[in-house]
């Protein structure tokens, strides 16, 4: 096992190596010069050039591309061309808000998805598991950014029953003190519980939007893993050995159908990251999402660069958590 | 297949409660002897908690880049700034008309040549450090002088919006700024290498705060990073930047300005989508925000919690023709262009009451320099055909017309707008080829001979100066995109109105100048637009300078 573990993280390399060419390459071919932006519309051709010529933007792209490489492999992933900021600072500061918001929408989608998609199975053709395919057919195809602003203007314009934006509210925002950046877990161990309602309600609707594609592929998946499952002959088997149906169900059933299940968990996290970019910009959520979204408005290469390369970075390690969980769930998977 | 609807049913009600429960858990916490949000809809913050701190908080476009006084263009960073720092001279609020702040009076010498500030007494940085003569010569010399020792340049300062307001950095051939020096305590002198009268406001431009020469040198390189500190004498002191969230300001109690600011706490929050920004502020968890789109009007209209607010235009966004082009070099052409677009027309359908149009390059809030006796070209297709036969095109002629592939206040769609450009100039034989490219080449490009035959783009003011518009756009070396174009009777109008000091002669000048240009038609004034701002009706005394931002020192929230 320990050598599969390694092997993989070997092999992570070469992954790693074509998504940083990938992001490089798309950037630096969409149309747009940093120099300009940040220069502003009215900046001399000579100005420009001068930038161009210090952010090293004039060297040929294989050469910058080196550099990056360069950098990359000395976990230096530069500085931001607008802040001056090293891109590590801010994604020490800014993952932690990503990873929670994931992390709760990925529990969002696993509480609801699973149990959605077991009943549409054990209920087969009834009207609930129409009503449930059906849904999550409209959930993986709603648009993010139309869902999000869809939920804040019910929940938060018109009903106010949630706030619309942000991680936590400006009054107690203010006596807050976040300590690893994780803000629930932050506000527990100072048990402080105001706070903590205050930032779960913060939580609702970023997470919901979030959660509505995995959730929707999750039910899918898990509607036919388990159909697959339940006409299996040591399920008929446990039946006539007059095991309680939930038991059937739930034991028998759910764990084998499960194996297919844990693989999309791991692919949607992708999935996760990459839909953050849009939720955090609708919620205004700081997070790495909404860091590249304004990196890509301003083409600040390091930005966006650094922060697909690190999405990209955990995606793969969730991944690979994932294939090593599979020996767990299914002994019969050996890793050697 | 049968199933246990019964087991089942368990299961269901079992996560139906855990579900419940926790919902409960989060009200709980969340409520807190809260009066209930649901029923308070007026609630600023519907998360807030009783002992509200009725912070006022501004929904800011974006992040500030940092809060470095003179190394930033951008609106988002200006905006803080000039709430965190004075400026040597101030603005009428609502207006672009010049008062004292931290300069009680200013003068030019006889020459033009020696500007003399004279400082307000017993004013202190919010660190506790004197505002004085020397304060300002260190600022000065961080902006100008790319070998002070604290300037940080190295470390990635830029300081580019100098060049482009004073020509050049110290040392450099073009600089405009020879010596800065300070007199005695709080007197202050520029020594210039050539007049320029609107030196007073263009260093008082939003770009340049006066921040404390202490901070700034105890802080080195990471002043004004959300991880350091930004230190003026402003209203409102700067407490914390959260990277990506917000920023925290309170007021400062040692302002010199009696019974400001009227707030206590101010927290900047960063909005980047105009629709998101829009939605808080109907949720009011913002109080009032900037930079929203015209197509958002109706929609704060509809909401009797929110008014529009339209900040006062200090912009032109204009169809440039150039002379280079053969047709375009006649005048009677250029006209006729100008009469065969229906310009009130074309600027109701796309800006509504957002915008207005008359045939001045400078904004109306400058009125005081434009020639009253020049409105605007008639909308008259026959007239412009019949002219253009009579210049020789009876056939009319081809025409390739720019436009800008990103939105600016001044054009905020700017293709749609060239489409209603292309069909009205073809009723009159022109035919029009729409072209665009990337922004960045478009603006490299229209400078490189032979540049393009016509294009649209837009300026907004830095600062209340009619030089600002007019030097910027017709003056020595700022015609390579009309073909280089040279007019030495305008160029040396354009000089004297530079080193005129008295008001009353500069005015007269940049009315020649005005009428002069109208009759040139070589950047038609398409819009003059007023961006769109919105507030919540609890908010009140916020007054929107054209120049772009304003202080909020003034601002109240019942």
């Amino acid at each position: 096992m320990g050598r599969y573990i390694v092997g993989r993280l070997l092999r992570l390399i070469p992954v790693l190596l074509g998504i940083s060419l990938l992001v490089f390459l798309f950037l630096h071919l969409i149309p747009g010069d940093p120099a300009v932006t940040l220069l502003g519309d009215r900046a001399t051709p000579d100005q420009v050039e001068a930038l161009r010529e210090r952010m090293g933007l004039n060297e040929p792209l294989p050469l910058q591309y080196l550099a990056f490489l360069g950098n990359l492999l000395s976990f230096n992933l530069g500085t931001s061309i607008f802040t001056g900021i090293p891109i590590w600072d801010e994604i020490r500061l800014r993952w932690p808000a990503t990873f929670e918001l994931s992390v709760v929408a990925m529990v969002i989608a696993l509480v609801l998805g699973i149990p959605a998609g077991v009943i549409a199975a054990v209920r087969k053709n009834s009207l609930v598991d129409n009503l449930t395919m059906s849904g999550s057919l409209l959930g993986v195809s709603m648009p993010v950014y139309w869902l999000g602003l869809l939920l804040v203007y019910l929940f938060a314009v018109n009903l106010q029953w949630l706030p619309p934006s942000g991680r936590i509210g400006i009054d107690v925002g203010y006596a807050f003190k976040p300590i690893t950046g994780f803000f629930i877990f932050d506000a527990l161990i100072q048990g402080d519980f105001k706070a903590l309602g205050n930032i779960l309600s913060h939580l609702v609707l970023p997470a919901v939007t979030l959660s509505t594609i995995p959730l929707a592929i999750l039910a899918r998946i898990t509607r036919s893993a388990m159909l697959e499952v339940l006409s299996q002959d040591y399920i008929r088997t446990a039946r006539a050995k007059g095991v309680l149906e939930f038991w059937v169900v739930a034991k028998h059933a759910l764990k084998n159908a499960m194996l297919p299940v844990i693989t999309i968990v791991g692919l949607e996290f992708g999935t996760l990251l990459g839909g953050a970019i849009l939720t955090e910009t609708i919620f205004s959520w700081p997070g790495i999402g909404k860091w590249i979204y304004e990196g890509i408005l301003q083409r600040d290469y390091p930005v966006v660069q650094g922060g697909v390369v690190f999405i990209a970075f955990v995606f793969v390690l969730v991944n690979l958590i994932v294939d090593i969980s599979y020996a767990f769930l299914d002994p019969r998977i050996q890793y050697k | 297949m049968l199933s246990h609807p019964r087991t089942l049913r368990r299961y269901l009600r079992r996560l139906l409660l855990a579900l419940l429960t926790l919902t409960l858990a989060v009200t709980l916490a969340n409520c807190d002897g809260a009066p209930d949000e649901a029923s308070n809809p007026a609630a600023s913050d519907p998360a807030a908690t009783p002992a509200g701190t009725g912070a006022l908080v501004f929904g800011s476009g974006g992040q500030p880049v940092n809060l470095t006084p003179g190394n930033i263009t951008d609106g988002n960073s200006i905006y803080v700034q000039r709430q965190i720092y004075n400026y040597l001279i101030g603005t009428e609020p609502g207006t672009t008309e010049l008062t004292p702040e931290l300069a009680t009076e200013w003068t030019a010498s006889e020459d033009g040549l020696t500007w003399t500030f004279k400082l307000r007494e017993g004013v202190t940085f919010h660190d506790g450090t004197d505002l004085n003569a020397e304060a300002i010569v260190f600022n000065v010399n961080r902006w100008w002088d790319p070998d002070f020792e604290f300037g940080y340049r190295a470390e990635g300062n830029l300081f580019e919006i100098w060049t482009d307001l004073f020509g050049g950095y110290k040392g450099d051939e073009n600089s405009t700024l020879v010596d800065v020096r300070a007199v005695d305590d709080l007197t202050v002198e520029f020594e210039l290498a050539e007049p320029f009268a609107a030196f007073p406001a263009a260093i008082s431009s939003g770009y340049f705060g006066i921040a404390s020469p202490t901070a700034m040198q105890e802080a080195g390189p990471s002043y004004g990073t959300p991880s350091g500190v930004a230190v003026g004498t402003g209203p409102f002191v700067f407490d914390e930047w959260r990277s990506g969230d917000r920023i925290l300001l309170s007021k400062y109690d040692s302002y010199w300005e009696e019974g400001l600011p009227k707030s206590d706490q101010l927290v900047i929050s960063f909005v980047e989508d105009p629709a998101a920004r829009l939605a808080q502020l109907r949720a009011g968890t913002l109080d009032f925000t900037v930079d929203l789109t015209p197509d958002q009007l109706p929609e704060i209209e509809s909401d009797a919690n929110l008014e529009a607010v339209f900040r006062p235009s200090f912009n032109v966004g204009y169809l440039a023709l150039n002379p280079s082009y053969e047709p375009l070099a006649s005048v009677e052409v250029r006209q006729a262009i100008a009469r065969a677009i229906n310009k009130p027309e074309i600027v109701k359908a796309f800006w509504g009451d957002l915008g207005q149009t008359d045939g001045h390059f400078v904004p109306p809030s400058m009125e005081n320099y434009t020639d009253s006796a020049v409105s605007d070209y008639d909308y008259d297709p026959e007239a412009a055909q019949a002219a253009i036969a009579e210049a020789g095109y009876p056939d009319g002629f081809q025409l390739d017309l720019w436009y800008m592939p990103v939105s600016r206040p001044y054009f905020p769609n700017p293709k749609p707008i060239a489409e209603a450009f292309a069909a009205e100039l073809s009723q009159i034989g022109i035919q029009v080829n729409l072209q665009t490219k990337d922004w960045g080449a478009y603006l490299e490009d229209r400078n490189t001979a032979p540049g393009f035959q016509s294009f649209m783009l837009g300026w907004t003011g830095d600062y209340g100066d009619p030089d600002n518009f007019l030097y910027a756009h017709f003056g020595p070396g700022a015609t390579q995109d009309l073909g280089d174009y040279q007019d030495s009777e305008l160029f040396d109008l354009l000089n004297q109105a530079r080193v005129a000091s008295d008001t009353a002669e500069r005015e007269q000048i940049y009315k020649q100048v005005d009428a002069k240009l109208f009759e040139n038609t070589l950047r038609i004034p398409i819009v003059h637009s007023q961006p769109l701002l919105a507030q919540r009706t609890s908010i009140t005394g916020w007054d929107p300078s054209p120049l772009g931002s304003e202080l909020f020192s003034t601002i109240e929230k019942s």
